[in-house]
């Protein structure tokens, strides 16, 4: 096209600016200006531990990541399958401990304060370790949260299972006396083959809140279903997932809890999200498209300040601040 | 009145005397010219009357060389619709604006200045389509009776000045009018010229190389060839006339400087050197990118990024005197990520450049570019981008897009 005249060019040239500023304009190009390839969760990185001289690629999969703290400790664990070995680093991801033989892969915090490792009770500063009563040793219930929990001052409930749609614990007395009685709850009328993602104690509220999911796994998106509970007098409503809050499009193996929320990250908005546990919806999310957390396993600290994320890949223990 | 008789056609014939040595020129009868009257610029608007028979004067002389004057009504309605006050047109600009709108080829302007007994005419000639100025004059004489004389003179030799400089621009030239010097013209002192690419006439000095033809039909076209140390040797194909203009050849490139802005990474900047195995052709360069990583996010930190490239490539198919060029390259790179205020160790992304694509032009003489770019983490060492995923993508969609200016360095 010819531009015959000085004013038919003007118009051109304001037509492009007034474009170009429209463009500008819409999120998608902001968005894309201001992007990075580069994880999102890299500006919250605060210290690593690298484990690849430890952990092989092959085993990294099978080792659970979870907090405790007691008796003003907390820890960050890195627990191996069928106890075989646990890497132990307090919350700035110093290695304090690596703990072998132990005798299973549960993690809680017992009536005593000590802490309890499969079959073997360790005191708060893992100065010391004794074996639990023959017979009893506190098995994994998922890949983060507690494995068990002190339900009264005499009595703690351990050994979280799901068979189908029905909920299987053990209470213990104090002292892990063996009692034998398993306890059953039906969590369902109509969701069956139930994962647990994450049994979550928070002792400030006196609660556990659960996150179950159908057909759950660490490295797909799922629905997962919140119910909260108290500790004391622990009980169980039946079918209570029927009545439960529930999201979709989590990654299984990024649920975690801290500070009363549930969080995870929400493959439908590429984002993690802060999600109130009594009705499901969002409080906050952090969006991080590049972030593919797959091939990641979150936990976060109850009390909030930070969350760790293992990269089964690298096999590298990273800290994070919190983003909320 | 029998003198009387024999006196007027006499002094008519006197006064008319400098044209006798010009004739109408038929080459020219198609160019349409548009005579603006000389603008008045005497002081306080005097001499008005002087106006319209100066006007006049030059309106005669460009219909006495042959040229096709344009009657005033067949321009001034849509001049003044334009705005434009037709008796106060001097310059370039409102007469080639005026050419393009209503189609004529060729515009003369002028004005007139008088005080005392001095007068200054000053009168000018313009190209339409070329937009330039092809010749003109300036000059003051007494101002008394045989002023007339004198300035139809001067302007009956402009009127042919235009019909012999401008002829090429024009008008077809005929076979029969035979150039037998040329006059090249150049901005680049020393550049050496061939004709048809192996006969060296010299060098542009001063501006200038006469070319002695031995007689060559006007308008014939032919080639030569412009090289220079340090330049690239080009070859213009140009139409034998009495001037010629030869256009500046770029100079042969051995190093560059880039500086460039990456979209993803716009709190910070980059810089490349290239090297030239073959000038303006085929490149190494080298680059670094510094750049943070800013996020609104409580207790976030402030990554640094430093991304070095080694790459090789090379320009495709357009010369490199040619304004718009397109290239492309390949190579390797790493990220190196550190971020301040943390334990954390240095993160280490290498990469490999799949393909780079760019497109360069020259924007008021300076090449600028925007290249995509294809890189691929190979997950090496402790790295944030891991390994095995598509190319790096910016907002999870959009490969690395960078802007740039190219800095002719060596």
């Amino acid at each position: 096209m010819e531009i015959r005249t000085p004013f038919a060019l003007k118009i051109l040239r304001a037509f492009m600016v007034a474009a170009v500023v429209a463009s500008l304009g819409s999120c998608g190009v902001l968005g894309f200006i201001f992007s990075t390839p580069f994880p999102q969760t890299t500006v919250l990185a605060k210290a690593q531990a690298d484990l690849s001289g430890v952990i092989s690629s092959s085993s990294a999969d099978s080792f659970n990541l979870k907090t405790v703290a007691t008796g003003g400790y907390e820890y960050v664990m890195l627990i191996g399958p069928n106890g075989g070995v646990a890497y132990v680093y307090d919350t700035d991801l110093n290695l304090k401990k690596t703990l072998t033989n132990f005798g299973g892969n549960g993690l809680m915090v017992d009536t005593s304060g000590n802490i309890v490792l499969g079959s073997t009770e360790f005191s708060p500063d893992f100065s010391s370790s004794s074996t639990l009563t023959s017979g009893i040793t506190v098995f994994s219930a998922g890949s983060t949260g507690v494995d068990g929990f002190v339900d009264s001052p005499t009595s703690q409930v351990a050994d979280f299972g799901v068979n189908s749609n029905v909920l299987a614990y053990i209470p213990f007395p104090s002292g892990w006396i063996p009692s034998g009685s398993q306890v059953t709850v039906p969590l369902s009328s109509y969701l069956s083959n139930l994962t647990i993602d994450g049994i979550f104690e928070d002792a400030s509220a006196g609660t556990v809140t659960f996150a179950i999911s159908p057909s759950g796994n660490n490295s797909s998106t799922t629905t997962a279903y919140f119910f909260t509970v108290n500790r004391s007098g622990f009980t169980i409503p039946t079918n209570v997932l029927d009545s439960s809050s529930s999201r979709d499009h989590l990654v299984s193996a990024s649920i975690g809890y801290a500070q009363g929320s549930i969080f995870a990250y929400d493959t439908s908005s590429s984002s993690f999200v802060q999600i109130n546990p009594a009705n499901g919806s969002t409080k906050n999310s952090f969006y991080s498209p590049t972030n593919d957390p797959s091939h990641l396993r979150f936990v976060y600290r109850v009390g909030g300040g930070s969350f760790y994320g293992f990269n089964k890949t690298t096999r590298i223990l990273t800290k994070y601040a919190a983003w909320w | 009145m029998r003198i009387a008789r024999i006196l007027v056609p006499l002094i008519a014939l006197l006064m008319f005397a400098p044209l006798g040595g010009w004739s109408a020129d038929e080459r020219v009868a198609n160019v349409s010219v548009c005579v603006f009257p000389l603008a008045n610029l005497s002081p306080n608007g005097a001499q008005q009357e002087h106006q319209k028979p100066l006007s006049e004067a030059v309106r005669q002389e460009f219909e006495n060389a042959g040229f096709h004057v344009l009657p005033d009504d067949q321009w001034t309605p849509q001049a003044e619709s334009f705005g434009i006050e037709p008796n106060q047109v001097t310059g370039g600009t409102q007469a080639i604006f005026l050419g393009n709108e209503i189609g004529f080829d060729m515009a003369v302007t002028g004005s007139y200045w008088i005080e005392n007994d001095r007068i200054l005419v000053s009168i000018q000639c313009w190209d339409i389509k070329a937009g330039t100025l092809i010749t003109g004059f300036l000059h003051t004489w007494r101002f008394n009776l045989g002023f007339y004389n004198f300035v139809r003179a001067e302007i009956a030799d402009l009127a042919q000045r235009v019909v012999f400089l401008s002829a090429p621009r024009l008008i077809a030239l005929k076979n029969d009018v035979r150039v037998d010097e040329i006059i090249f013209t150049s901005k680049q002192e020393g550049m050496e010229v061939l004709i048809q690419g192996h006969k060296s006439i010299g060098r542009i000095q001063n501006g200038t190389l006469v070319f002695q033809t031995d007689g060559i039909n006007a308008g014939t076209t032919f080639t030569v060839e412009k090289r220079q140390e340090g330049y690239h040797t080009l070859q213009q194909t140009v139409v034998a006339a009495p001037q010629v203009e030869l256009t500046p050849i770029p100079r042969a490139n051995n190093l560059s400087l880039e500086a460039d802005w990456t979209f993803g990474q716009l709190e910070g900047a980059g810089a490349t050197l290239r090297w030239y195995p073959k000038p303006d052709w085929i490149m190494i360069s080298f680059s670094e990118y510094l750049y943070a990583q800013i996020s609104l996010l409580p207790n976030a930190s402030v990554p640094i990024h430093a991304d070095s490239e080694l790459l090789a490539g090379l320009y495709l198919f357009r010369p490199p005197e040619a304004g718009f060029r397109f290239g492309l390259s390949a190579g390797v790179g790493t990220i190196l990520t550190w971020i301040p205020a943390t334990s954390l160790p240095l993160f280490t992304d290498v990469y490999i450049n799949i393909l780079s694509l760019w497109a360069e032009w020259k924007a008021w003489g300076i090449p600028m570019f925007v290249r995509v770019e294809t890189k691929l983490p190979l997950g090496i060492g402790n790295n944030l981008l891991g390994s095995g995923g598509p190319p790096l993508l910016w907002g999870g969609f959009f490969p690395p897009i960078t802007l740039g200016v190219v800095i002719p360095w060596k």
